[in-house]
């Protein structure tokens, strides 16, 4: 599956059961900054990533995942 | 009316607390000069002769001895450093028990070296450990996370049994036979057992998740021992360590001598300036509240010195830690190597989150990947997907893993100090922790961003991320922050402080 900012969007749509429109995110978004996103959230969304990817994401590279560009980058190497 | 609080007499209970606190201070402004006491004796400015050593074996030895070299010069320092020092008062005992300056420094020597050789037999345990794990989660048809759980209750068990020996050796050689017993046994806590342990625990995980390849013993002993950090950090990660040994051989910039001299000297004077707010303004303020005490509440302190006094105690905590953190940083610097901050303008969070993410950043990096993120995917208390597939926004669905907070907190409390004052700290921050993540929850599912409250709240800029709303988040977790780290010198403390703070303002009304 193609891993864009978009479907990344969508998912953080689904975790957060807000109405996050795709221009309002880009590749440096921050989750927990930028976004509003908490820590719980943050873990929903992993998982929704893990379920759509069919990736596991340890936990010591969620880390590495602090802005939807990284994560992209971060998926497109795994997948 | 309303300055009426400003002057109101104090309660009895508050006196009670205060004065056990005054007692407390002498003993209290020994630990407080730690920051320059971490500079002198521990850091590493005893060090800085040796840098040009340092260089010169750099350059001119072969580069598969570098590690090593590294790694006996961090033991040097390590025995350097536990050696019985009967000098600064801050361990007076230690004077008691060997009659002042009677011990002799080849003695003290020997003793230096016996303890860290204790501290290597410990290293090759760890070692062992994650040798272990590793082989046993590749084996076939097991769990790996079995194998990797126990290693680390291994540990965590080590740890608190070897505080536990030691505080038990202590009672038993001063009470029971008068035993030379500083000597015997080395100060764990001295010789930054607690960093060994958090740094024990990332490698044995890391190993056993197959993350650590390379894992030969003489990586493994120079990046535990690296001697600028291994006393009270920052924590560096393997990979990175090893990264920085990389790219950094045999390659100085000026710049890189300028900044590791400016770190120096900045670590050193927040040293200096812990030991004044140590051993000078927290006793003065200290005889002005035993003079409150003496007569009864009859002259009572003022509101504004309630207000100050977890200032203070913040302050001198961050500046003992924040200044060894820039000596060891700026040490490694003159080293060529760029190790991890500790602080990122931490005063200035303005929640709680926040402030996780920018104090103490290595220790809290590791709280948060080994084990709040673990409990939180894979605990029992777990984040779990809601009926029909949907994260699940509903209260009930996120007041389970807010579990998680406490569990981290408390342990977080008592890796600084198994004692139950520090559950009660892990607790109040575990209850933050909790406090701050349904209230974003609030806000965010069930308040209406339409609705005439929070079009009123954001015109006022009070909601929305307007700067009103960040000051007053500075100001709430920054005070926060201060009252919770009343916790470490008592609960009673604590709690006076606490409803001082919030009573008085209101006395005029009530």
């Amino acid at each position: 599956m193609d891993v864009s900012t978009a479907v990344i969007c969508e998912l953080l749509r689904a975790v957060t059961e807000k109405d996050i429109h795709e221009e309002d995110v880009i590749s440096e978004s921050r989750y927990l900054e930028d976004l509003g996103l908490t820590s719980i959230q943050l873990v929903d969304l992993v998982m929704a990533i893990e379920e759509r990817f069919n990736v596991e994401i340890e936990d010591v590279d969620l880390a590495k995942l602090r802005t939807v560009g990284q994560t992209v980058d971060y998926l497109k190497q795994k997948t | 009316m309303m300055a009426d609080w400003l002057t109101s007499p104090l309660s009895p209970e508050w006196l009670c607390a205060l004065r056990d606190f005054c007692g407390q201070l002498g003993e209290w402004s020994h630990w407080q000069s730690h920051g320059f006491y971490l500079a002198t004796r521990w850091g590493v400015l005893w060090f800085l002769p040796v840098i040009p050593l340092v260089w010169a074996f750099e350059f001119l030895a072969p580069r598969r001895w570098w590690l090593v070299f590294l790694s006996i010069l961090s033991l040097a320092f390590i025995a350097f450093g536990l050696m019985p020092w009967p000098i600064d008062g801050v361990f007076p005992e230690q004077v008691a028990h060997h009659g002042g300056q009677a011990m002799t420094w080849a003695r003290r020597a020997v003793y230096g070296l016996l303890h860290a050789a204790i501290v290597v037999l410990l290293l090759v345990g760890v070692y062992r450990l994650a040798r272990t794990g590793q082989q046993r989660c590749r084996q076939p048809g097991r769990n790996p996370w079995h194998p990797l759980v126990a290693a680390v209750l291994v540990l965590i068990a080590g740890y608190f049994v070897l505080y536990g020996i030691r505080s038990g050796w202590r009672r038993l050689g001063e009470g029971a036979y008068g035993l030379d017993a500083f000597v015997i046994l080395p100060n764990f806590h001295e010789a930054g057992l607690a960093y060994v342990f958090v740094k024990s625990v990332h490698y044995v995980w890391d190993s056993c998740r197959g993350r650590i390849q390379n894992r030969s013993w003489w990586r493994f002993l120079c990046w535990m021992t690296f001697f600028p950090s291994f006393r009270v950090g920052p924590i560096e990660r393997y990979h990175d360590f090893f990264t920085q040994v990389h790219r950094c051989h045999r390659r100085w910039r000026a710049s890189d001598l300028l900044h590791g001299w400016r770190r120096i000297v900045q670590g050193a004077l927040k040293g200096v300036l812990c030991l004044f707010l140590g051993n000078q303004w927290l006793p003065a303020v200290g005889d002005q509240l035993a003079d409150t005490v003496a007569t009864g509440g009859a002259s009572s302190v003022p509101y504004l010195t309630v207000w100050v006094l977890p200032w203070m105690v913040l302050m001198t905590a961050y500046l003992a830690l924040a200044g060894y953190t820039d000596i060891a940083v700026g040490l490694a610097r003159l080293m060529g190597y760029r190790m991890a901050e500790n602080f990122n303008w931490m005063f200035f969070s303005h929640n709680l989150s926040e402030l996780w993410r920018r104090t103490h950043m290595t220790m809290s990096r590791c709280l948060r990947d080994y084990c709040y993120y673990p409990l939180v995917r894979r605990g029992p208390f777990r984040r779990r997907p809601a009926p029909g597939g949907s994260a699940g926004q509903q209260v009930g669905h996120l007041l389970l893993p807010t579990v998680n907070f406490y569990i981290t907190f408390v342990f977080c409390g008592l890796w600084h100090a198994p004692v139950s004052k520090m559950i009660l700290w892990g607790l109040l921050f575990g209850t933050g922790m909790a406090v701050f993540e349904l209230w974003v929850w609030f806000w965010q599912q069930r308040v209406d961003h339409n609705g005439l409250l929070y079009r009123g709240l954001a015109r006022a800029g009070l909601a929305g991320g307007g700067w009103p709303q960040r000051v007053l988040g500075v100001l709430l977790t920054i005070h926060f922050l201060a009252l919770s780290v009343l916790l470490f010198h008592g609960p009673e403390l604590f709690f006076v402080v606490t409803r001082e703070l919030i009573h008085r303002p209101f006395t005029w009304l009530f």
